[in-house]
């Protein structure tokens, strides 16, 4: 009764404010009135005053028991988050740096050794007063050499025979320049080449994402040694320069370098800048010029190398290096170089020979250079004879009279300092003598920082001992020969300490991995037991799982913290404390379900369909083992999907009903043919040539979409938006918010996107003769409108929107009697309400999410991606049908099927688990500017596109043409989504048992480890989505269909 | 009666013999098939399709057992019982070459389309895929279609895996499963010459038949689940 008292309780007071308004009327009126008011609402509203506090009531339930299953799959990423951070952090490899500077005053050689004025040279008389250090990046070194097919005929593609000057120089004037190939350390991405070229050291994988923020090197360096002996540096080019060395240049012009839609910006500013400064009016105003070109790089980025864009680039390059050599002086050294190579396709970041082949030449007017023996010309290629990248370092430092920076591992390049007649090994001698004790110094810090024992001589400091002691017998030695011998026992040393530090720093942090590890595969086991092995209704335990998982989290984290005080492991107190929650919660878990055993059942398949879904899930896991099957995963799953449609269709010939039967088999046959299409868009990587062909762009050299595709996606925009209607239609769902989805918003939206992807081809291939800046804010706006028309408002509306029913009167004698209708007695008995849409309630609803998901995340994809995505999204719902149409709801195959879905069509959308597949330019399709977190939630829309779209329709799985009352449903929903984390977990978990076995394997940073990554990266994503938008749009749906026909728990 | 028991004696023989010979045939050409697999498929297809139609005619229907009996109805128990030795096989010949001449028309482009879509070339090497279908066909199919002529619901039951067990159609599921597994190998990076499109397929049809057929003896009766 209270209850009901307090929803009575405003009614009289809201009449006595109406009648008090107006005016102090008749008293009695005014009770009257109230007392019949009150009455009369009494019994008018006390029916629905009811069943609305019930309902409300019930909502309330439902809310509650929601946000525990939501607060579950929390802890279920949480927990798979600590496990991959674990993991990660032993194993992607860490070097420490020291911060050591090397100084002008102190040699390496001790005592006594030559010690020069700054103005001479510090620790060797200098050759050089000044330099001009140019940066061609991606200049990969057979755009600089002639390249000749094998009758002699000088090769036609766009890429070859552009960029002659230096070659020839190097030719006709030895003593003037020198052309070699110049090999990158991986990654190459142009950070951690600019890292290298100015340390000398060797980059490791960790820092291998941070291209997108530069950070400050605090390691010693060439422009940190260039400051201290008070040279004036001056800067143009790419903007990552001043992000490493911010404050270090005298004048400074950087351009943005991450648009490679832009070939010219930067590279004008370069030439804008440069050629002021080498006037000799200005040449007190610097001592050494930076200049950083990024045209190149971008014409392979955004074409690919065989293009005409290129060969212009090249050639205006060209043309540069001809007036760079005539404006500077006899005493000014000019280094021309790229900082990475490109693939065949343009990008870089891998390490493939291509990728790593860069190019380096040096000028002077002054003639000091001289040649290897044997190498008199330019090198053919790198395997006639190449220098390292870090080799730079040393040598730039002795020429133009630094200390080499400390933590050099490079040698000094014997061209620079062997002499115009290559007879000056003395000196040669000289300078590696002064690098290997540089190197040997860093040595022992380095060793002193690790705690190694100082005692006992390691191989290296055994050959330098050896070096030093061949000097002391015969200080003066007189043949070249005696100095040559000389000379190569330190570059032996050198290439022998480079080689142990590369061994070094390859090493893991086993403990922190097995962490890792352990969390992971116990996370697994407990997913896996709560999404197939508990019997009944999932979403009454899940809360209670939920409150019990997060009380052992904290405990755990606590009592983790806890033990890093008691000293007995080494690992920091965050990892512990981690671990530590990770563990406390799983075991919470492992205690909770042991409490409710009677519920537990075996989770062992017993039919057809859930054996599949383990051996397709074991299998994929086992797979990765084998690079063969890691590289041919993309094959691999197309496979494996298409079997799924076979025995899917052999299975709906067992369905008694001719229609479900002919539903079944028809999707089925959908299903097959669509994963084979699919299959034929497709990047192929490195590994697999030559067995496969790509067709993802326009050619293999290209990165540049073909016209074809163009007129592909024109065509999904016009026959996609009635197929999905179609399976709306059949269960007449196409009502009501359907009709705005797909009618609407898919259709404009698709158009949208051909326009876009139109403009931007007749941008690149100048098509029209409209300003590119045009172009560019029109693609900018439509993109933008796209994306607001998907991720707004499709997701602001479908929190609001009613479900896709209508309802329909029908006058007549008879009422129709159709598969979707109910009849409701009417006030006339010969009239008949329809309701269209019941037998989907659900389903069609909720749908509507990955709907308008695809619409943006189709955008972010190049046109055959975004017309791949047509092709998943309808095999989603081909899957939904034949979920449905062989009641297979309850089976784990769905769940893992969208899932392998979601993973094909990775590779359909031109993507490969490596680096130089990565898609970056995709960031600059709404706009110019890289914005966080905009920019890295447009790239994860483009990189992992697929799985996202599939991970949004996990819930549809369990709804689609469910009943719409059917109790148990939102524990369903649990199951499927608990099942589709089972796979993820189960695919990224053995990927990283792969990686930390095969640590030591040829192809760990080639396929394990962009795998591994790939992998742990999907789960995290699906994790999070599986929270955010999965559950989330659940609790929706079930409110708006709980608001008409109220809520069934 | 005498000669009753010899003939079933001799059609055991042959029962027990066929899948030996047939692998046996595979391994003698193996070289060859490695070495130029559409010739030698080609050239395997007829003795394949002898062996086939020699094993349908005697063993099967006749006197490979009750299951293949019940199966493939009473009509030609009866008939086997009342008509002379030689009449019957002759009717038994013409029934294996019907089986084989639908199993090729039919048979043949549905393995087809099934290895395309599973992800074989449909540009390049057209011809392995071909008859890599046409072995499939004889060596699943035949057998099925001899038992079962094409009776409707049966082959519903054929394909929805509904049918109890028995030799014939364990022969059959075990050939398919078989070029199923046969697939693994091919993207290993061992460079071996075997690896090549579509041998592995070939031989895990061809054993998947031989273990099939036995582990349809295992499983007699039994009838799969599918969920």
């Amino acid at each position: 009764m209270a209850d009901v008292d307090d929803i009575f309780a405003h009614v009289p007071r809201r009449t006595a404010s109406k009648w008090s308004k107006n005016g102090p009327g008749d008293l009695e009126d005014l009770a009257k009135a109230t007392a019949a008011a009150k009455e009369e609402a009494e019994d008018r509203l006390f029916a629905a005053q009811k069943s609305k506090a019930l309902m409300d009531q019930k909502a309330r339930e439902f809310k509650i028991s929601h946000s525990l299953v939501v607060l579950f799959f929390l802890w279920v990423a949480y927990t798979q988050l600590v496990g991959v951070y674990l993991f990660t952090r032993g194993f992607l490899l860490t070097r420490k740096v020291l911060e050591e500077k090397s100084e002008c005053n102190v040699s390496p050689l001790g005592v006594g050794a030559y010690l020069g004025e700054q103005q001479d040279g510090c620790w060797h008389p200098k050759t050089f007063d000044k330099a001009v250090i140019v940066i061609i990046d991606a200049l990969r070194y057979d755009f600089t050499v002639p390249q000749l097919d094998a009758k002699g005929v000088p090769s036609t593609e766009h890429y070859h025979n552009n960029f002659k000057t230096a070659y020839e120089i190097a030719v006709k004037n030895p003593e003037n320049a020198f052309l070699v190939p110049f090999i990158a350390d991986p990654p190459t991405t142009t950070l951690q080449r600019l890292k290298g070229l100015t340390t000398g050291t060797l980059p490791t994988f960790m820092d291998a994402g941070s291209n997108f923020a530069g950070t400050a090197i605090d390691e010693d360096n060439l422009i940190d040694q260039l400051n201290r002996t008070g040279k004036k540096i001056a800067f143009m080019g790419d903007d990552t320069w001043t992000a490493l060395f911010p404050g270090y240049f005298d004048i400074e012009h950087p351009y943005e370098s991450l648009n490679v839609w832009d070939l010219h910006t930067v590279d004008e500013g370069v030439l804008t800048h440069m050629f002021p400064l080498l006037h000799p009016d200005n040449s007190s105003s610097w001592d050494v010029m930076i200049g950083h070109f990024l045209g190149v790089d971008h014409a392979g980025h955004r074409y690919g190398p065989d293009h005409p864009a290129m060969a212009a680039k090249q050639k205006q390059m060209d043309v540069f290096v001809q007036d760079l050599i005539k404006a500077v002086d006899d005493n000014t050294l000019v280094v021309v170089m790229g900082d990475h190579g490109m693939d065949p396709k343009g990008d870089h970041g891998g390490e493939s020979q291509l990728e790593l082949e860069a190019a380096l030449w040096m000028y002077s007017k002054k003639g000091v250079f001289g040649r290897v023996p044997g190498f008199e010309v330019p090198p053919k290629n790198a395997e006639e004879r190449s220098v390292a990248q870090i080799d730079l370092v040393p040598t730039l430092a002795l020429l133009l009279g630094l200390p080499i920076p400390y933590n050099n591992l490079g040698g000094p390049i014997p061209e620079a300092f062997v002499g115009p007649e290559s007879d000056k090994w003395d000196n040669l001698a000289h300078v590696a003598r002064l690098t290997s004790s540089q190197i040997e110094n860093y040595q022992k810090s380095y060793a002193g920082v690790r705690d190694e024992d100082l005692n006992t001589e390691t191989k290296t400091t055994k050959l330098w001992r050896e070096a030093e002691e061949k000097l002391k017998v015969d200080p003066i030695q007189t043949t070249p020969d005696a100095w040559k011998a000389t000379y190569e026992t330190f570059l032996t040393h050198q290439k022998e300490t480079l080689h142990v530090c590369k061994d070094l720093w390859a090493r893991f942090d086993l403990t922190s991995m097995l962490l890792g590890i352990i969390t992971l595969v116990s996370s697994v086991v407990s997913i896996l037991i709560f999404a197939r092995g508990i019997s009944g209704d999932l979403k009454e335990l899940t809360g209670w799982l939920a409150g019990r998982c997060f009380a052992g989290t904290a405990a755990g984290g606590l009592a983790g913290y806890a033990f890093h005080f008691s000293g007995v492991s080494g690992q920091g107190e965050l990892k512990l404390a981690l671990f530590g929650s990770a563990a406390g919660g799983l075991l919470a878990f492992f205690a909770s379900t042991a409490a409710i055993h009677r519920r537990l059942q075996h989770i062992f398949p017993t039919s057809i369909f859930s054996v599949m879904a383990l051996l397709f899930t074991v299998l994929q896991g086992v797979m990765f083992a084998a690079n063969s099957f890691t590289i041919w995963e993309d094959r691999i799953l197309t496979f494996f999907l298409t079997s799924f449609g076979a025995v899917a269709f052999c299975y709906s010939f067992r369905q008694e009903d001719p229609a479900m039967r002919t539903l079944g088999a028809s999707q089925s046959i959908i299903f097959m043919v669509l994963t084979r299409v699919a299959s034929f868009s497709r990047l192929c990587r490195e590994e697999q040539m030559p067995y496969c062909e790509s067709t993802y762009y326009a050619s293999a050299t290209s990165s540049v979409s073909s016209p074809l595709s163009l007129v592909l996606l024109c065509f999904i925009a016009l026959a996609f938006p009635p197929i999905v209607k179609s399976y709306y239609a059949g269960t007449k769902s196409y009502e009501g918010p359907a009709q705005l989805y797909i009618g609407f918003a898919l259709q404009f939206g698709l158009l949208f996107n051909a326009v876009y992807w139109t403009l931007d081809s007749a941008d690149n291939g100048e098509w029209v003769d409209i300003p590119t800046a045009s172009l560019k804010r029109a693609k900018h706006t439509i993109a933008q409108v796209v994306l607001a028309l998907a991720f707004v408002a499709g997701n602001v509306f479908f929190a609001w929107a009613q479900p896709c029913l209508n309802i329909e009167i029908e006058e007549g004698p008879t009422a129709t009697e159709a598969e979707t209708t109910t009849t409701a007695a009417a006030n006339k008995p010969n009239r008949s309400m329809i309701l269209l849409g019941y037998a989907n309630l659900h389903g069609s609803r909720s749908f509507l999410l990955p709907l308008t998901w695809y619409l943006g995340l189709a955008l972010l994809q190049k046109p055959l991606g975004g017309a791949s995505m047509a092709g998943l999204l309808w095999q989603i719902l081909a899957l939904l049908e034949i979920v449905d149409s062989n009641n297979l709801s309850d089976s784990p195959i769905g769940p893992v099927i969208l899932a392998m879905l979601g993973s094909s069509y990775f590779f359909s959308t031109g993507h490969q688990a490596t680096l130089s597949s990565i898609q970056w330019e995709s960031v600059f399709i709404p706009t110019d500017a890289i914005r966080q977190p905009w920019s890295g939630l447009l790239f994860a829309g483009n990189e992992w596109g697929p799985q996202i779209l599939a991970t949004i329709a996990v819930p549809t799985l369990a709804l689609w043409k469910q009943p719409a009352k059917e109790a148990g449903l939102m524990g369903k929903v649990v199951r499927v989504c608990a099942t589709y984390v089972v796979y993820h977990a189960t695919i990224a978990t053995c990927t990283v048992l792969w990686a930390a076995h095969l640590r030591r394997h040829l192809m760990l940073y080639r396929v394990f480890s962009p795998r591994f990554m790939l992998g742990a990266l999907v789960l995290l994503i699906s994790d999070v989505l599986m929270v955010f938008v999965g559950v989330m749009s659940v609790r929706w749906n079930f409110l708006s269909v709980g608001e008409v026909f109220g809520l069934v728990n | 009666m005498a000669s009753m028991a010899d003939r079933s004696g001799i059609a055991e023989n042959i029962r027990h013999a066929h899948p030996i010979v047939l692998l046996g045939a595979l391994y003698a050409t193996f070289t060859s098939l490695v070495n130029d697999p559409p010739t030698l498929l080609l050239q395997l297809l007829p003795v394949t399709i002898g062996i086939q139609i020699i094993h349908a005619s005697t063993c099967l229907g006749n006197s490979g057992g009750s299951k293949v009996a019940t199966a493939s109805g009473n009509k030609k128990k009866a008939k086997s019982a009342s008509k002379a030795k030689s009449e019957d096989m002759g009717s038994n010949v013409l029934a294996a070459f019907f089986s084989l001449f639908l199993a090729l028309l039919i048979g043949t482009p549905a393995a087809f389309i099934v290895i395309v879509l599973l992800g074989a070339p449909i540009t390049a090497d057209l011809s392995h895929t071909v008859l890599c279908a046409a072995h499939l066909s004889v060596l699943a199919g035949l057998p099925l279609v001899y038992s079962y002529y094409v009776q409707g619901l049966k082959w519903r039951d054929i394909v929805s895996l509904n049918l109890p067990m028995d030799e014939v159609y364990g022969g059959a599921l075990g050939a398919c499963l078989g070029a199923w597994l046969g697939a693994v190998p091919i993207p290993l990076d061992w460079d071996r010459d075997w690896q090549r499109w579509p041998v592995t397929i070939v031989v895990g049809i061809y054993a998947g038949y031989a273990v099939g057929r036995l582990g349809g003896l295992a499983l007699i009766g039994k009838v799969a689940r599918f969920n």
